[in-house]
């Protein structure tokens, strides 16, 4: 296992972290919008109350069966 | 956009262009859920590659497991607005010691009332925006957890919802590595015998 130094020095880099960025159209970026949509259909579905997105009224394992 | 309400600044002189624009998984999830502020984002961040870093991307798919929902998560994610640093594993040991340095710096720069407790995730996507500070800004609905003795806010990004007009306010920030040495200079001076 690494093992983590108790004095670290500081690291600051010139290289960028992403070689070949991404770029994107006015098509993809509607198709994201898509992807949000459903996500939000999604939630409607699954989702009860409370915060809508973690709260899940199906697939829970019942403790009691 | 119509009925939508956006109102951005920024420090004069600033560009966004040619940016590595880290997002927080706060700012993240905000886009995940309305499609005409992921459209104004893009727009504001125009030029600039925007990135969720792995642990960013781990924050935004914990806890879901309706697999519909997990679907499409990863389907954002990975989709063509996001980007994921390629230099991954190069930089982890550089990323471990910059979050371990920083949490030793955001601790003793504390002042009563300031916060004590910043969670890995936070400290890692710092040490990130310390690691490529000549380029890399962050974008977080949580500013306290890049904290001013070290970050500077040069843009902000806020958004007025439109059912109940809730503003949601997002603070551009910038790694700024003088405050960075001030701090660890006087870190440095813990435990040394005081100069008469």
């Amino acid at each position: 296992m690494a093992i983590i130094p108790i004095n670290p020095k500081p690291h600051f880099s010139k290289k960028p972290a992403v070689r070949n960025p991404k770029s994107f159209t006015k098509r993809d970026v509607e198709a994201l919008s898509a992807v949000i949509r459903e996500a939000k259909e999604i939630r409607n579905r699954y989702a009860h109350g409370g915060d809508g997105i973690t709260d899940y009224k199906t697939e829970r394992p019942n403790p009691t069966e | 956009m119509a009925g939508m309400e956006l109102l951005t600044t920024k420090l004069k002189g600033l560009t966004l262009r040619n940016r590595e624009v880290y997002l927080d998984n706060d700012f993240l999830s905000f886009l995940f859920n309305d499609e005409d502020a992921l459209a104004a984002a893009l727009s504001f961040f125009a030029g600039s590659t925007l990135i969720v870093d792995r642990i960013t991307a781990f924050e935004f798919l914990r806890d879901m497991y309706v697999p519909e929902e997990m679907n499409s998560r990863q389907q954002f994610l990975t989709g063509p607005a996001f980007n994921t640093p390629t230099d991954s594993s190069l930089h982890d040991s550089a990323l471990h010691d910059n979050a371990l340095l920083l949490s030793r710096i955001y601790a003793h720069s504390r002042t009563g009332g300031g916060k004590s407790n910043y969670s890995m995730a936070d400290l890692f996507l710092a040490a990130r925006a310390m690691l490529h500070a000549g380029s890399a800004l962050t974008v977080t609905g949580n500013t306290k957890d890049f904290p001013p003795c070290i970050f500077d806010l040069v843009a902000a990004f806020n958004w007025r919802q439109k059912g109940d007009g809730t503003v949601c306010v997002f603070s551009v920030l910038r790694f700024n590595r003088e405050k960075f040495e001030t701090r660890q200079n006087l870190l440095d001076q813990v435990g040394q015998p005081t100069k008469d």
